[in-house]
């Protein structure tokens, strides 16, 4: 059951309908609050416990320890059940995700032939254990109380619509909106549906069109002429960012629906200046993650200009890591690592090139990374960049959705740049800033209401219904 | 809100949809539009197009033609014809100009070929309408049938032996609902919402000849094929095999065929004085010289899907040299 597919839309219908249903019980607000979260942490719970009964137990127990170490702490003021928690949490992560790999890893240098453990990795460990680790540095930062009750805990941990692929919310966003619960609203339902609706267009329209192109080319990259392995390195930085900022979208809509706000997680990565750049524009919750409890505990950017890159590369090998159980993912980590610590070596320097050309230069170096975050080994890497660098003859496709989908994106840099100029919103060195936002109607309107009609329509009629997954799904 | 509220927002919604739905009709007639198909009275197809109508295709490859007067897909068509061409949908060829395809083709090489290859219409029911086919287009030099598989399901074949061959169903155009999902927005929304639908369940596949053995196997083929030589019409009969395609890792090109089948399939048009060409070689020369495969396209998976323009010209020159060569 995929965010976007027709079970998904079954099962939301029906957690809508219980939610409505909820609404007309005749009790007091604080109790109907308390039969809502019920019904939403148990939904919660009924959507993983579909895929695998261990997802839902993996899940109890990172609510289960989280819940208790913070209370604890709260009593005792003992440091260590904290750190304690996070060690555990970390190793549940690690031997989920990174056995295997690790295991591998030790029998390829001891010249053994690799094996495969049988290890389930439940689903959106990575995201739900990064919401926890957050919480609990939180509380030992004393940003806010432990929370006392139990089931707004287990949401906050569960919360379907981001369980897949994140966002990673915050504890500070995410509790004040349990309090203040009020179930489905029919404004913030209008919005919602416009937002996944959105998404849902970028992920079956755009992200798995570009896939079937973008898979057919790293599967036999000697296969094809240099400028089809250049346009589907280009196609596979299109994908991505359409299939992870579509999820996205459509998590955030969802959310809305049923009464939830979260911040978006893109904002248009792909006109960014340089690689930090980009970091701050490209899946925010995660980066934002990296900065406040990775890179700055490690000291930033304040202990000196060695320290500074260290901590750079550390957070992006880490960043790497997290994406993957795989040494493709880390060397990815390792070239934006790298990336990172020459734009903050020379990047004042480079200013002087212009938006341009910095831009430019950051979305070639950005899809270059791709290739290696997508190839299934470094062989595969290295042929796709020797593919793009040689001039070679061989299948030449001018894939069509390609094409469609980088218009897509000019368009809607374009609407955001216009938009944002309306607004009028600069940086420190007076240049506007161009921030994306949710084309979001007023459905009251006749007009409105055929555009948003027609839409659907739209992404259905020209949606891809293959094969498909979430690129982040997977992580 | 009181009631004359949700009315007039009701109504407000009906009238929003049906304006979407006028501009989806629109779009769906450039993006992709199918015309009505109805039953084939005279049994040389199981069904047919609207006579002339109009088809539009951006899903897998670009086209947009109309169908002839009997509703297929014939740039020109004389009265009297050299060569019937009958096959599946590769033959009728939604996915290229009406100029590009093979029909198309073999007409510009001088043979007069009519072209009633349909969608659904693998070689089981092309046999199985040969005759009928041949009393209403009276060729007067070949039959051609394409063919993109040699592994034949045997029962199947079994069936139309026996005369208990299925036709393929279409819909009754005459009811309402049949009326209203002939709306270009609407029909091509329902088959998007059914893919969408369905792709939450798995489809199994099976090898057709399973549990069959060789000899059986080739019994049956023998006497299937049979029928094309029952009619006691000296014109010759062409089987062309347009085998799928696969790039391998290494940049070379495979062909999805079973050798054994293969080579059964070529004994028995042999023993049956049947023409047969395999297409295995021309689509191999066209990759290996100038590296464009036979199917696919610019905006489908590629080598996979039905044939191109180049497979279709690779095609009608392999069958213009053959037919040529017969004749000599």
């Amino acid at each position: 059951m995929i965010l976007g597919s027709f079970s998904f839309l079954l099962f939301l219908f029906a957690v809508i309908i219980i939610l409505v249903i909820c609404q007309y019980i005749p009790i007091k607000m604080a109790e109907r609050r308390l039969i809502d979260i019920a019904v939403l942490t148990t939904c919660s719970y009924i959507y993983v416990l579909v895929l695998h009964w261990s997802y839902a137990l993996c899940q109890l127990f990172v609510t289960g320890l989280c819940y208790f170490a913070a209370n604890f702490y709260e009593k005792t003021r003992k440091k260590q059940c904290i750190y304690f928690s996070i060690v555990i949490l970390v190793g549940v992560l690690c031997y989920f995700k990174y056995t295997n790999f690790f295991v591998n890893s030790i029998r390829a240098v001891a010249g053994l032939d690799s094996v495969t453990l049988n290890i389930i990795l439940p689903l959106g460990i990575s995201f739900y254990v990064f919401s926890a680790i957050a919480y609990l540095i939180d509380i030992l930062r004393g940003d806010y109380l432990a929370e006392k009750n139990f089931l707004d805990f287990a949401l906050y941990i569960s919360f379907f619509p981001k369980l897949t692929a994140g966002p990673i919310v915050r504890g500070k966003d995410f509790f004040p909106q349990i309090k203040e619960y009020r179930g489905i609203q029919w404004d913030a339902f209008k919005v919602g549906i416009q937002i996944f609706v959105f998404g849902l267009f970028k992920k079956i329209v755009l992200a798995d069109h570009l896939g079937v192109f973008v898979d057919d080319v790293f599967r036999t990259p000697t296969a094809f002429n240099t400028g089809t392995v250049v346009l589907a390195a280009i196609s596979y930085s299109l994908q991505i960012y359409f299939d992870f900022s579509g999820y996205s979208d459509m998590a955030i809509g969802v959310s809305k629906i049923l009464g939830f706000d979260f911040k978006p997680n893109f904002n248009l990565p792909y006109i960014s200046r340089n690689v930090s750049e980009f970091w701050k524009r490209w899946h925010i919750s995660l980066s934002s993650w990296f900065q406040d409890y990775l890179y700055i505990p490690l000291g930033g950017n304040r202990k000196g200009k060695v320290r500074t890159y260290i901590n750079l590369m550390l957070v992006m090998l880490i960043s790497g890591l997290w994406h993957g159980a795989g040494w493709t993912f880390i060397a990815w980590g390792a070239l934006h690592g790298v990336a990172s610590c020459v734009n903050r070596a020379f990047g004042e320097k480079l200013k002087a090139l212009g938006s341009w050309v910095n831009g430019a230069f950051t979305f070639i170096f950005v899809t270059l990374f791709w290739v290696v975050f997508r190839a299934d080994s470094f062989p595969t890497a290295v042929k796709v960049w020797t593919g793009m660098f040689t001039a070679h003859t061989g299948i030449n496709q001018p894939y069509t959705w390609s094409f469609f989908a980088i218009a897509c994106l000019i368009v809607g840099t374009i609407v955001a740049w216009r938009h944002s100029k309306e607004t009028g919103k600069k940086d420190r060195a007076g240049l506007l800033i161009i921030e994306g936002f949710y084309p979001v109607l007023d459905l009251s309107k006749l007009w409105n209401q055929v555009a948003f009609f027609t839409f659907i329509g739209l992404t259905f009629i020209m949606g891809y219904f293959g094969n498909t997954a979430f690129i982040y799904g997977a992580f | 809100m009181n009631l004359k509220k949700i009315v007039i927002h009701l109504i407000k919604i009906a009238v929003a949809f049906l304006c979407s739905l006028i501009i989806l009709s629109a779009f769906a007639l450039v993006y992709k539009h199918y015309p009505p198909q109805y039953d084939n009275s005279s049994g040389s197809t199981d069904y047919r197009n609207q006579a002339n109508g109009f088809m539009s295709n951006m899903k897998e490859g670009h086209a947009w033609f109309r169908y002839d007067k009997n509703g297929y897909n014939n740039a020109v068509a004389d009265d009297e014809i050299d060569v019937l061409l009958m096959g599946s949908s590769h033959m009728e060829a939604r996915q290229i100009g009406s100029h590009q395809n093979t029909g198309a083709l073999l007409n510009q090489y001088g043979f007069r070929t009519y072209n009633i290859g349909i969608s659904a219409h693998d070689l089981i029911r092309c046999v199985a309408n040969y005759k009928n086919a041949l009393e209403e287009y009276n060729p007067q030099r070949y039959v051609i049938i394409e063919t993109a598989s040699v592994d034949i399901e045997v029962d199947r074949m079994r069936e139309v032996l026996s005369g208990e061959y299925s036709k393929v169903k279409v819909s009754n155009h005459n009811s309402l609902l049949s009326k209203i999902r002939d709306i270009p927005g609407i029909s091509l929304l329902y088959i998007a919402i059914n893919e969408y639908i369905m792709r939450d369940f798995s489809r199994k596949d099976a090898s057709f000849t399973q549990g069959y053995e060789q000899q059986e196997y080739e019994q049956t083929l023998t006497e299937f094929l049979s029928l094309l030589k029952d009619g006691g019409s000296n014109i010759g009969v062409i089987i062309f095999y347009c085998p799928p395609e696969e790039v391998q890792a290494d940049g070379s090109i495979r062909y999805l065929t079973d050798e054994i089948k293969l080579s059964t399939f070529k004994k028995v048009c042999e023993n049956l004085d049947i023409c047969f060409l395999d297409m295995t070689a021309p689509f191999s020369e066209l990759y290996n010289k100038k590296c464009i495969l036979a199917h696919g396209f610019s905006n489908s998976e590629i080598g996979t899907g039905h044939l191109n323009k180049y497979g279709h010209a690779v095609v009608a020159q392999e069958l213009a040299r053959l037919m040529g060569k017969e004749e000599e």
